[in-house]
């Protein structure tokens, strides 16, 4: 037996490299000079992963055999989830930055372990071998587990960690063990030596094959929170700090819905109705548990940890048009993604923002009469959520738009309508709370609590995240284009 | 050498074993042992599979798996002794600030 070493291919890999090197310079700096100002190792994070995000936009996606034996592909696809996973951890250093109580943590640890999960999620979405799925679900997840619990002295965070880990480990290992089938019935982690062989071979005669794939969507499903797996969702969410619950909403769902699209891609068109079946079943429950749960809600958090779930129904059925071959499908759920990253982040931003170091502004009463003692913000959290719930001139509207639309051009019928309906649904809990900011009297909350030093990250943040949803709903075209590119350079 | 089956049926028993003990247990750090055994399952699929199929790639995810476990546990039982120490138990019911 004999084994090939694969060329290395240095300007593919550089953002993964950088963001490591960072997160490991970031940990020793803050190791051997923990008397420094936090702007300073802040300030590092940022331009580690802006320089990242150049790098990566500045390699031009290789051809097949670039992809280092399967292990590390750079494409289209991934320079697009790359540009996202960065965005979002870019996103989340600024509002860990402006978090009240992250003021008193060691800032090196949780800007470190920022890093190292968002490597993870780059390996994890670029790599065709089920190994580097694997290995890159441990990196970040292990990273979130801490950041989880940063604080240790609240016991809600110590029981978000808990749960979180113990549930998250308990997928991790479905979805090793669903490899293991997978490597028993196609002899190979690789996904393009198992469609090979899948052609050869069909799915239908091969029980471990299916066996395996459940557990592996079971695993997955689990990460993107989806139904029945997303139990875990609100509590973690609730209890996590929330720059932290902002990061999760985002990165992991990003990395783990790629990866889930290129096994899709590989497997799907072989696996045949059983797996749409299963699709179908997983977006209608998730959506629907996500928003019939989230009217319910006291908590801003829990809200919007359910309205997360929601949006992965969403995201669903992208990937149930995507089982189908629709390059439109991987276009609109690359736009998606890009656009909810921001209007996520950006209500987790003004949750953060209305914070003060006494408490959190966590219940939806607390945001009673905010219009009119903070206008700005409540302006900006009103754009959130009406991109949230899908209405014009918002990103979030084309996004569901097309996505809708990607779903009618696969020949689905009845998910769209029902996301559709969903999405009606998910109107009243969001617009509830923009009434509540602005037709309410502010309640005996803190008029005007002071940010402190952190303003300057958290306006940032709201900037940024405020300008693209924005600016992807007026001007959707350029980038749902570069959307759509992105998907053509696939293999 | 045994038939490859009896890997399998050994591998697919400590799996079950370990999905059974999670959903049962009570205590974390049983459960998390029997997360880990949920691992050595899938592990010793890996292996068994490898073997057979005349491949490396089994036995190297298996170190892969080995080390991920490894950090899996250093994580885990940083958590578990968090946890006691704020409420001086490591019994998974008691764990029930955050409403289910």
């Amino acid at each position: 037996m004999t084994i090939a070493f694969p060329q290395f291919h240095w300007a593919y890999l550089l953002p993964v490299i950088l963001v490591v090197a960072g997160a490991v310079f970031i940990l020793l700096w803050d190791a051997f000079f923990p008397q420094r100002e936090r702007s300073f190792l802040v300030t590092l994070a940022l331009a580690v992963l802006a320089s990242a995000l150049g790098a990566s936009l500045a390699a031009q996606p290789g051809s097949e055999a670039a992809s280092m034996g399967g292990m590390y592909l750079y494409d289209g696809f991934t320079r697009f989830v790359f540009a996202l996973i960065l965005l979002s951890s870019f996103l989340s250093v600024l509002l860990a930055a402006a978090q009240r109580s992250l003021d008193e943590a060691p800032a090196g640890d949780y800007l470190g372990l920022i890093l190292f999960a968002t490597s993870g999620m780059m390996l994890m979405a670029a790599t065709r071998s089920l190994l580097m799925v694997f290995v890159g679900l441990e990196i970040f997840s292990l990273s979130l587990y801490v950041l989880a619990g940063f604080l240790r002295g609240q016991p809600e965070g110590n029981e978000a960690a808990l749960k979180y880990f113990l549930l998250g480990s308990f997928a991790s290992g479905f979805l090793l063990y669903g490899m293991a089938l997978i490597f028993g019935a196609a002899g190979s982690v690789d996904l393009m030596e198992i469609a090979q062989r899948l052609t050869t071979h069909p799915p239908s005669r091969s029980p471990a094959f299916l066996l395996g794939l459940g557990f592996v969507v079971v695993g997955l499903g689990f990460k993107v929170a989806a139904a029945p797996f997303y139990m875990w969702t609100p509590d973690v969410y609730e209890g996590s700090p929330t720059a932290v619950t902002a990061f999760m909403s985002v990165g992991p769902k990003v990395a783990a819905f790629a990866a889930f699209f290129r096994i899709l891609l590989a497997v799907g068109p072989r696996a045949g109705a059983e797996l749409d079946a299963i699709l179908w079943v997983m977006a209608v429950l998730t959506m629907t548990a996500g928003n019939v749960s989230a009217i319910w809600q006291s908590n801003i958090k829990r809200m919007l940890a359910y309205s997360s779930i929601a949006h992965a129904g969403y995201i669903l059925v992208a990937l149930a048009a995507v089982r189908r071959g629709s390059d439109l499908a991987t276009g609109s759920f690359l736009f998606y993604m890009l656009v909810y990253a921001l209007m996520n982040m950006g209500a987790f931003c003004v949750v953060v923002a209305a914070g003060a170091r006494g408490g959190e502004r966590t219940r939806i009463e607390d945001y009673a009469g905010l219009g009119y003692t903070r206008p700005a913000l409540a302006a900006a959290m009103a754009l959130f959520m009406v991109s949230l719930a899908g209405i014009p001139p918002t990103g979030g509207f084309v996004a569901k738009f097309y996505l809708f639309g990607a779903a009618v051009k696969a020949g689905f019928v009845w998910l769209p309508v029902i996301a559709v309906l969903n999405s009606v649904v998910s109107v009243y809990y969001y617009l509830r709370l923009v009434v509540l900011m602005y037709m309410h009297e502010p309640g005996e909350a803190p008029a005007r609590p002071s940010l402190g030093p952190g303003w300057s990250y958290a306006l940032a943040a709201l900037l940024l995240a405020a300008v693209g949803v924005l600016n992807f709903g007026i001007f959707p075209s350029s980038f749902f284009e570069l959307a759509l590119r992105s998907t053509l350079l696939l293999n | 050498m045994a038939p490859l089956e009896h890997y399998l049926i050994l591998s697919a028993a400590l799996f079950t074993l370990g999905v059974v003990g999670v959903v049962v247990r009570r205590n974390a750090i049983v459960v998390f042992l029997c997360i880990e055994l949920m691992l050595n399952g899938a592990n010793l699929a890996f292996v068994a599979y490898g073997s057979f199929l005349d491949s490396l790639d089994g036995q190297l995810i298996v170190f892969f798996v080995m080390a991920v476990a490894a950090a899996e546990a250093a994580i885990g039982l940083a958590i578990v002794v968090l946890i006691y120490r704020n409420r001086e138990s490591t019994d998974v019911d008691d764990v029930n600030l955050l409403k289910l």
